[in-house]
């Protein structure tokens, strides 16, 4: 005598095999989704089934892929860091003081590298550490300016400054704010306050990187 | 802080009218720095400034001594800095990474160093710096800090945190200051913030002249 449960496992196989979802064949066969999962666990599906379900399947297949592309981040940022301690060891002069000057002034993001300053030695020599040593393409820097005067002619003079300073072009500038503030803001920062942005975490956790092997600690939360 | 703000208008409109700093300093009752830092953009007219010359009791001697002194202190600092260039060029890591991190995150001041942060490996790297490569005592060394919380226990912990850190004793503690007692300082910056001090325009002029050398750039108002 041929086992009810028997044809059930068949017929579920077979329907597995053709790349319907779990919970479909369950409710065709009146069966539970637990036993269909044992029956057909092991049954490979075709990477276009496989896809099919995926889009069409409810939150638990989808849950996991967020998951699973924030493991692959994570190492990536991993794998970035370790680039920079390498680097480190190189003894490059200039990518040493790019990133001791990060560690000072940079924003702790994760993705972007963001540098601010009102000193235009510095920012001059960290656009130079991010050609250089870091090979950043000019395209890939976004120029900020903060000023404290309303005075268009003002302005524009501030941003030729900066994108002469730092051999850039209106490409690179994003905009210009204004701060209103004191008067002594005004004449202590004649030129305004300069940001500079480079949107890449691969670059962002290579600084970090670097910096723990310069500094020679560790810092697991720059892994975010 | 009203009654400031109304003192200091008076201030200006005394000094506008040519009166000497002194003179409104007895007459509000404020410190002479004060007035000073409150006027000195008021530009006065020569014909003022021919009368406040009149009055001004010091003999011509004593101008020209005070303008020797002056000068010969100039001198000396650019010495100070002279041996901050010379000693860059031995090519010391620990001394490049010092200074640079003084350039970002240092006051500038003439006379003392003074540098402020909440990040203990930052510190403690700055520390080493002035131990190994300025060869300063521990007892020229002191500690301020600034802690989000009022209650003692709290702020007992976070100096002997710092004192740790830093490998200093209770002596070199300066005052411990509460910015504000709240929980949101407090998470971000559970040890509060960290400012080392040391009072000595030697070792101040040769960060100074050493990181124009490192950095290739001539800077004469850190001459001051």
């Amino acid at each position: 005598m041929v086992n009810k449960k028997h044809i059930e496992r068949q017929q579920a196989r077979e329907l597995r095999a053709q790349g319907i979802s779990i919970i479909e064949i369950a409710k065709q066969l009146h069966v539970s989704k637990g036993s269909v999962s044992t029956w057909v666990r092991d049954i490979e599906l075709t990477p276009e089934q496989a896809h099919r379900l995926v889009k069409n399947q409810g939150a638990t297949t989808r849950q996991y892929i967020p998951a699973m592309n924030r493991d692959k981040a994570y190492l990536n940022r991993q794998v970035w860091q370790n680039e920079g301690r390498i680097k480190a060891r190189e003894g490059d002069i200039l990518h040493m003081t790019g990133c001791m000057l990060y560690w000072a002034e940079g924003t702790k993001r994760r993705n972007s590298i963001i540098f601010v300053n009102s000193d235009s030695d510095m920012m001059r020599l960290f656009v130079q550490f991010l050609r250089e040593a870091l090979h950043v393409p000019d395209e890939l820097m976004k120029l900020q300016i903060h000023c404290h005067t309303h005075d268009e002619l003002e302005k524009s003079r501030i941003a030729t400054y900066w994108l002469n300073l730092l051999r850039l072009t209106d490409k690179n500038l994003n905009n210009i704010h204004t701060k209103v503030s004191s008067q002594i803001a005004k004449n202590i920062l004649q030129n305004g306050v300069c940001a500079l942005t480079v949107n890449s975490t691969e670059l962002t956790m290579h600084i970090y990187g670097a910096i723990q092997e310069y500094g020679g600690f560790e810092r697991p939360e720059w892994l975010f | 802080m009203v009654i400031k703000r109304e003192t200091r208008e008076q201030a200006r409109q005394l000094r506008a009218q040519g009166t000497p700093i002194i003179d409104i300093a007895k007459q509000l009752g404020v410190s002479k720095d004060t007035i000073s830092d409150w006027t000195h953009d008021i530009e006065l007219t020569p014909a003022q400034i021919e009368a406040l010359k009149a009055k001004n009791h010091r003999s011509a001697n004593q101008l020209i001594g005070a303008k020797a002194i002056k000068l010969k202190a100039r001198e000396q600092r650019q010495k100070w800095q002279e041996a901050g260039r010379t000693k860059a060029r031995e090519n010391r890591l620990l001394h490049r990474i010092g200074c640079l991190l003084y350039w970002a995150e240092g006051a500038k001041r003439r006379n003392t160093i003074i540098f402020v942060n909440t990040d203990p490996e930052m510190m403690r790297l700055f520390m080493r710096f002035l131990r190994e490569e300025l060869r300063l005592d521990d007892e020229k060394v002191t500690l301020y800090l600034q802690c989000y919380t009022l209650v003692i226990s709290e702020q007992e912990k976070i100096q002997q945190y710092w004192l740790d850190t830093l490998g200093l004793k209770t002596a070199n503690l300066g005052t411990v200051y509460v910015k504000k007692a709240n929980a949101q300082g407090q998470n971000k910056y559970p040890h509060g913030i960290c400012t080392i001090t040391v009072s000595s325009t030697e070792l101040t002029m040769h960060i100074y002249g050493a990181i124009q050398e490192y950095v290739g750039f001539e800077r004469p108002e850190w001459l001051f």
